[in-house]
Order: C-alpha cells, then sequence, then structure tokens
C-alpha cells in the first residue's frame, strides 16, 4: 500500500494527520495516547506566559445538532491554563518518548518580548514547530500599548489575524524568535480575504500557514433563561464554532491561501472520516488538522484516516500524499468558466426508493416543480421541466437512489 | 410485526422522533382510521414543541392516550411506515403518541352555541367521538352510559396490560372538562327514549356490541365455562383470579385472542384457541395473534367443539372437563361472501381435557337496544348510512361497532365524529326543530 509519509517544512510526518490544539492535546498523558494510536503529530493546546491569567468558566460545549451525528460544536474555551514552562516540560517529556513524532508548540502572547520568550523557551524544550496562534476567536486582544502604537480600538472578537499589517508584523517577531525551528501562522476565516492575510504571513517570513481556527458564532439562546449557549450561570459568550457545519467554509480558506501562496498549508476544519481529510489535501493541504471529530470520538479515529486515505492513493497509483496536493485546484474556477448549457436531469433509481416523496415535496417548493407524485406514491421525473438543480438527490434519504446527469 | 408495549421515556422518544422522514403524503397518517397527523406531530414533539404535538394527536383523535395504547398499528400506521423498505423498524408510532399524551393533555375548545342539543347514546367510542365533534362544532350535547363509567367495553373489557386504567382515565378527564354533559347510569330504554326525543334536536345511537353471540351447546349451569366480555371485565376488575390449568378459547378474533393473553396471565399452563376456520381468516389482528404465540398460546385451526364433557364435584357442582373436538373443511357453498365450513367427517373427533372454555363468538347488538328509536335493525346491527350515520329516520343517527360490527376503537371513534359532523350539517340546514 502507498506510503503516508510526508513532509511539512521540511519536516518528516508518519503520516498527514496532526491532533490540532484543543482540550485533547492538553494533557501529555492524553498526547501519548494519539501517539500510540497513531497520530504523526499533535498541536499541544495554546499557551501563553505567565503573567498570562487564564480563567475558563464552564461549562465550556455546547452542540449544533448534539448527538452521534453532531453538526457543529460551539466552546468558550481558553488557552491551556498552563503556562509555557510547563508546557515546555510536557514538550520535552513527548519528544524523550516519542521521539519520531512530531510535537508542535502553539503559542500566544500580546508583547514582542513575550513572543520572543515562547518560541526560544519552546524552543529548547525540543518542540519540532512553532504555531502562532493569532486566530482564535476567545480572549484575543493586544496590549494597549500594541493598539495606541497601531491605532486599533480594541473590542471584544478583534485578532491579530484580520489585520494584514499586525499579522505581518506578528509573524515577524516569532519568525525572528526562532533560531531554526519552523514557524506556521494559523488563521482566521473570520476575514474579508484571507489570502491577503496569508501573504502578510509569507511576507513576514512564515514556513507555513494553517487554517482555518475556529468561525465566531454565537450557538443558541437557552429559552428558558435566554442566556446564550453554553451557559454560565445563565449569561453566555461568543465563542468558536468548529466541526462539520465549518468544513465548506475551511475548504474555501484553504484553496484561497493555496491559489495566493507558495509556502506550505496545514488545513484544519471539519475533518471526521479520511474523505474530508482528502478533500483538504486535494485543495492544496500538506498536513490536515483534527480537533472536534478527535473530541467527540477520540484518538481511535486515525485508523480510519489513514486506512481510507491509503487505499485512495493505492486506487489512484498515488505514491503518497505529497502527490496529491492540490490536485483539484485545476478544476475549481470562477462561475463565468463553468461549463455552461449542458442538460442534466434527475434520474430516481424506481428499485432503490421507498416512496416517501421527499423529492416531490423539494422540487414542487424549491426545484422546477418538474415531479409528479402518483396515487401509488410513485415519483416521476418531467424531463421537459427538470433542469438537474440536483436538489432532490440533495434530500433523498436513500443513499444511490437519485442522480444527476 | 410484535407489538413492543414498554413505554418511552422522553430521551427514547426524542431519538424515535428523529428517524421520522416526514414523507409527503404520508402513508402513515393515510392508514390511519382517523387520519392523526403523524409527520406533524412528531415534528412538533421534535422542536420541542409538546402542546403542538399533543393538539395535533387530539384534534384528530380524541381518545389519544387510548389508541397510543390499543391501536393495532402494526396493522395501520406502522405497518405504512415507509423506512420498512429501507429495511429499518417502522416508526414506533403508537408509542410516540402514548407518550406525548402522558405528558400534555389539551383542552377541548369551546366555540359559540349554536343553541341545539343532541342526545348521544352510549360512552364508547363512537359515542364519545360524536360527542366531540358535535361539541367542537357548538351543539349543546349529553351522554347517556348505561354503566357507571364512559369509554364502554373500551374501559370495562381490555386487559389491564394493554390499557391501564390511567391511561382511559386521562382522555376521560380532558373530555369530563371539555363542555360535553355526561350521565352515568342511564341506560336509555323506552320511558327514557322518549323524553329524549321530546328534549333533543337529534340523537347519537353509539351502542356498540355489548352482545355476545351464543355458542349453540347447552351449558347453562356449568362451572369454568365463561363468555369472553364477561371474563374479561370480571379479570379485569378482579373477580377472576384463576382459571385453571387447561382453558380452551373459541374463537379467533381480538376478543379471543385477549381472553387466551388473559387466560395465560391467570397462571393457565396450557391455553388452546379453537377456530372453526383456517388461520389465514382469523379475525384478529396480526399483532394481537402474534403476541399470544408470544405467550405461548397454542392454536387449532379449522375444529369446532362438538361436546363438552363435565363431571360432578363434590356438593353436586357440575364443572368443565374437557371436549370433543371434531375437524371441519372448507365447502363449496358461501355464506356472506366467504367460503363455507363443514364438518370433515373423514377426521377423527378427539377430547381434549380442559378446566375452563372462554366463549368468543363473536359481539351483537344488546338485545335490549333493538329498535331503539325506531332504528331499524338487521342481523343484530343498526341499519344507517354507512358515511353519515343517518338512520330512516332523519334526526336518529347512528355510528360506530352498532352499525359496521366489530371493529377498533380509532375506527369506532371515527365513524362517530363523523356522524358528528353530519348530524351539525343536517341541523343546521334544517334549521332548529324538535323530533
Amino acid at each position: 500500500m502507498s506510503s503516508l509519509k510526508t513532509f511539512f517544512c521540511d519536516i518528516d510526518f508518519a503520516n498527514p494527520f496532526i491532533l490540532a490544539a484543543s482540550p485533547s492535546t492538553d494533557d501529555r498523558e492524553m498526547v501519548a495516547r494519539g501517539f500510540e494510536a497513531g497520530w504523526a503529530g499533535a498541536v499541544l493546546k495554546t499557551t501563553s506566559h505567565e503573567s498570562e491569567e487564564v480563567s475558563i468558566a464552564y461549562p465550556i460545549m455546547a452542540a449544533l445538532g448534539p448527538g452521534p451525528r453532531m453538526l457543529g460544536l460551539q466552546n468558550i474555551d481558553l488557552l491551556s491554563e498552563k503556562h509555557i514552562h510547563e508546557i515546555a516540560e510536557d514538550i520535552a517529556w513527548l519528544k524523550a518518548r516519542f521521539p519520531e513524532r512530531r510535537v508542535i508548540s502553539s503559542l500566544m502572547a500580546r508583547t514582542h518580548a513575550e513572543w520572543k520568550s515562547l518560541v526560544e523557551i519552546s524552543e529548547q524544550a525540543g518542540a519540532d514547530l512553532i504555531e502562532a496562534s493569532i486566530s482564535c476567536p476567545q480572549g484575543a486582544e493586544l496590549d494597549e500599548d500594541s493598539h495606541a502604537s497601531e491605532n486599533i480600538t480594541p473590542q471584544s472578537g478583534w485578532m491579530v489575524s484580520q489585520n494584514p499589517a499586525q499579522t505581518e508584523r506578528v509573524t515577524r517577531w516569532v519568525v525572528q524568535a526562532s533560531k531554526g525551528v519552523p514557524v506556521y501562522v494559523k488563521l482566521s476565516p473570520t476575514v474579508t480575504d484571507i489570502a491577503g492575510i496569508g501573504r502578510a504571513v509569507q511576507a513576514g517570513g512564515a514556513q507555513a500557514a494553517c487554517a482555518i481556527d475556529t468561525l465566531e458564532g454565537i450557538l443558541g439562546i437557552n429559552r428558558d433563561n435566554l442566556s446564550p449557549l453554553p451557559s454560565v450561570q445563565g449569561r453566555g459568550t461568543r465563542g468558536g464554532y468548529s466541526g462539520r457545519a465549518v468544513k465548506p467554509v475551511a475548504l474555501r480558506c484553504v484553496a484561497d491561501l493555496a491559489g495566493a501562496l507558495t509556502i506550505p498549508i496545514s488545513g484544519v476544519g471539519g475533518i471526521y472520516d479520511w474523505r474530508d481529510a482528502l478533500d483538504f489535501i486535494l485543495l492544496g493541504a500538506s498536513t490536515v488538522q483534527v480537533c472536534t471529530a478527535v473530541m467527540q470520538h477520540g484518538f481511535g479515529i486515525i485508523a480510519g484516516l489513514t486506512d481510507g486515505l491509503a487505499r485512495w492513493l493505492d486506487d489512484k497509483g498515488l505514491s503518497n500524499p505529497q502527490e496529491a496536493v492540490g490536485l483539484a485546484l485545476d478544476n475549481l474556477t470562477e462561475h463565468d468558466h463553468l461549463p455552461h448549457g449542458v442538460k442534466v436531469i434527475s434520474k430516481i433509481d424506481q428499485e432503490l426508493c421507498i416512496r416517501c416523496g421527499l423529492c416531490y415535496i423539494t422540487c414542487r417548493d424549491g426545484g422546477h416543480v418538474a415531479m409528479n407524485f402518483s396515487t401509488d406514491r410513485r415519483v416521476e421525473v418531467l424531463e421537459e421541466r427538470c433542469v438537474g438543480c440536483g436538489m432532490c438527490a440533495q434530500v433523498c434519504p436513500v443513499p444511490g437512489c437519485i442522480s444527476i446527469s | 410485526m410484535i407489538r413492543n408495549f414498554s413505554p418511552m421515556n422522553w430521551s427514547q422518544a426524542m431519538v424515535e422522533a428523529q428517524r421520522c422522514l416526514g414523507c409527503h403524503e404520508a402513508p402513515c397518517q393515510q392508514a390511519c382510521p382517523a387520519r392523526v397527523d403523524v409527520p406533524t406531530f412528531i415534528s412538533r414533539f421534535r422542536e420541542e414543541n409538546l402542546p403542538g404535538a399533543a393538539e395535533t394527536i387530539y384534534d384528530a383523535c380524541p381518545l389519544g392516550a387510548i389508541c397510543g395504547q390499543v391501536c393495532p398499528t402494526g396493522d395501520l400506521c406502522e405497518k405504512a411506515c415507509v423506512l420498512t423498505d429501507l429495511g429499518q423498524a417502522p416508526i414506533r408510532i403508537s408509542a410516540l403518541q402514548a407518550f406525548i399524551t402522558s405528558q400534555h393533555q389539551p383542552a377541548e375548545k369551546s366555540p359559540v352555541a349554536t343553541g341545539r342539543r343532541v342526545a348521544v347514546v352510549g360512552g364508547g367510542p363512537a359515542g364519545l367521538g360524536c360527542a366531540v365533534q358535535l361539541n367542537r362544532l357548538g351543539e349543546e350535547v349529553h351522554v347517556f352510559e348505561s354503566g357507571e363509567e364512559s369509554c364502554g367495553l373500551v374501559g370495562r373489557v381490555i386487559p389491564a396490560h394493554r390499557l391501564p386504567a390511567e391511561v382511559v382515565e386521562r382522555d376521560l378527564l380532558r373530555l369530563r372538562a371539555s363542555g360535553v354533559h355526561f350521565h352515568a347510569n342511564a341506560r336509555v330504554d323506552g320511558a327514557l327514549a322518549e323524553k329524549l326525543a321530546k328534549e333533543f334536536d337529534a340523537v347519537f345511537l353509539g351502542t356498540g356490541q355489548n352482545g355476545e353471540v351464543q355458542p349453540e351447546l347447552p351449558m347453562e349451569d356449568i362451572q369454568g365455562v365463561h363468555s369472553a366480555l364477561d371474563f374479561l371485565t370480571r379479570a379485569r376488575d378482579g373477580e377472576i383470579f384463576s382459571v385453571g390449568r387447561r382453558v380452551v378459547v373459541v374463537g379467533a378474533g381480538n376478543v379471543a385472542m385477549d381472553a387466551a393473553v388473559v387466560a395465560r396471565q391467570l397462571g393457565a399452563e396450557q391455553v388452546m384457541v379453537i377456530y372453526r376456520r383456517g388461520q389465514s381468516e382469523m379475525p384478529a389482528w396480526q399483532s394481537e395473534y402474534l403476541e399470544a404465540c408470544q405467550l405461548g398460546v397454542e392454536f387449532r385451526w379449522l375444529s369446532v367443539v362438538e361436546r363438552v364433557h363435565t363431571e360432578v364435584w363434590e356438593g353436586g357442582e357440575l364443572r368443565v372437563s374437557g371436549i370433543d373436538l371434531a375437524r371441519t373443511r372448507y365447502s363449496e357453498n358461501k355464506t356472506n361472501g366467504r367460503r363455507g365450513v363443514e364438518a370433515d367427517p373423514s377426521q377423527p373427533v378427539y377430547t381434549q381435557l380442559c378446566d375452563a372454555i372462554i366463549f368468543a363468538l363473536g359481539q351483537a347488538l344488546d338485545e335490549r337496544n333493538d329498535g331503539l328509536f325506531g332504528a331499524a335493525t338487521l342481523k343484530g346491527l343498526f341499519a344507517a348510512d354507512p358515511t353519515s350515520g343517518q338512520t330512516a329516520d332523519p334526526r336518529i343517527f347512528a355510528g360506530g361497532e352498532a352499525v359496521s360490527g366489530g371493529s377498533t376503537v380509532v375506527a369506532s371513534m371515527s365513524a362517530g365524529m363523523a356522524a358528528g359532523r353530519s348530524i351539525h350539517n343536517f341541523l343546521s340546514s334544517e334549521g332548529r326543530a324538535r323530533l
């Protein structure tokens, strides 16, 4: 079978799958279990300088569509409650036990001096890579001096990665602090032009970019106490939204960055299985990071990720994941350049059809009224009316029953 | 399919509700005699709109809790569920309905009164369905129930494991608060009938089938011989607590299945159902039959009781000791559109020992109701228009089992509701006039 060995920032990874910064990576014993399960690397939960006060208010999680097929996850978690020196011990501990696995130190700071110190301590501890976290929607503000000097008014939700000049400046601080360990910068999707932010990262000298961090959101409201969710004693706050629902946004961001940058990209956002991961790779990600799916289903999902990806590469005659990076980018075009005017229509496999009529409803009220629903509950496509919009195939509960061709 | 009678809790109900696809012109709704809008009530519940869910149920089915418990859904809505075509179990519609109705009972809405009065004779499913419908349409309704409590045979006969008393009470409580006037212990016979005819604008006969077809064998004063309705009523009331080791049930309708199951529950080691026709012509619902099978009830198809053996006990008491069973076969003659059945002389008659016989030969109009309000009867049933329920006398309506014969709670209730609409339409078009 194909090898999954991958290079990212000229460092070799056993496979492209990395544990993203999260509660899953805030405890070295947990990370050790992740490595044993087969994860090639882990971004430890983002840490900070000892001067940073980290006070988490619980509960911190609330899901959209909670349950086994969770759609999205909202968290109001903060940085690791462990500061840089404690994290440095974890880095050294993990590197001593798993020299072949990649330990990535994720950092967040407010001043140049803090950034410098965090990078130096991480490098000394043996971190393989530095992640500059300038994109987390929670608690992300520069100090007063920085704001004043850049003429920026601090406000809730503001983050460095929303401003190209700030991004480039912070990137440069981090890169300059490194004595050789590669640096990548994690970006937020909550920007107008992520390619522009990516260019700032590249201009700042980073070896790679990573996208996306969570989307800033409000999950919902508790209808009894009118508190945003998750509710902390009746009050809530804006948080980071992740999971399946953010994947399309993440893919678009990765594709935008891939089109604009020459440095490699680590893709993250809504990866649950190997097919999701492959989408990121095909749109230009060299490695992928997983957080929500691991938090939900455990480190064991790595087996399905590696198995599925390796078999797909084999099937396509590719010898490693790097050969697949960006292969779909050529097919990503502007709407004007799509092949217009090709007639396609919906086709229903009447053998598979269970006569629920859901396609009929959507076609009647959300399509082109191109279906008949007969008294024996059979749906027929009116070929002259059907434009092949594809909505019927999206609502059909029977896999493989409706196709558009 | 074997009915899962275990009640749901909120968590289970929510998971089950998530499975519903919400079909277009949902087959479950079309399979329901009351046309309960199943996808809508499930989606209301799923959206945590419990009152909306309960109202959707009760709008179509005023006996929502009872039907959630006793509807043969395996033969109705759940049988129609499209999920079975995906190899999945159908949505547990009755369990969802039972749960939702246990959590919320919406009040009946009382519209502007028409000033007219309608008498409903019989407080069973048909009578209650008719009463609710008339009440919703602004008619003043009085229900006359021969017994202590409303709900007819349903409340008296269906075994408690299938229909707990509190479930019946739940639906009745709603109806008692609806504005419908209930008159208990009010058997409508000659004198009262005359009074009602004078005082009410229309009458609905929902007298059901309290009578039973009697066996042709002579067996008066033999201990251990029961009629099924009487047996079930007394078992439910706790008056019968033992039925013997070996029990024979004659007949294969739903009442027979109930009797067989209750006999097992009362400790009978062997319960045998005897039916003169084959299994394919058994009138019982498949779900009821399978439940009986599950409890180890045995079946003897194409068999009839030819003779009852008795023995004299101490004190001179005559008791059942066994039966002679003869085999039958189908004949060329047709009766009521069905194949005829005749004795099969080529098969030997054999003796089956037993301690009790329960006859469940089918129900009939209570003889005392014959000719009530001048309504004509045909083969023990009132003659009425099958859709409107109107009898030869335009002010007298009838519906439910008193018209259709053996049926389900939901079908009788729906027939009553349909008659209620007819009565309202009739009175509205006629203008107010006394009988």
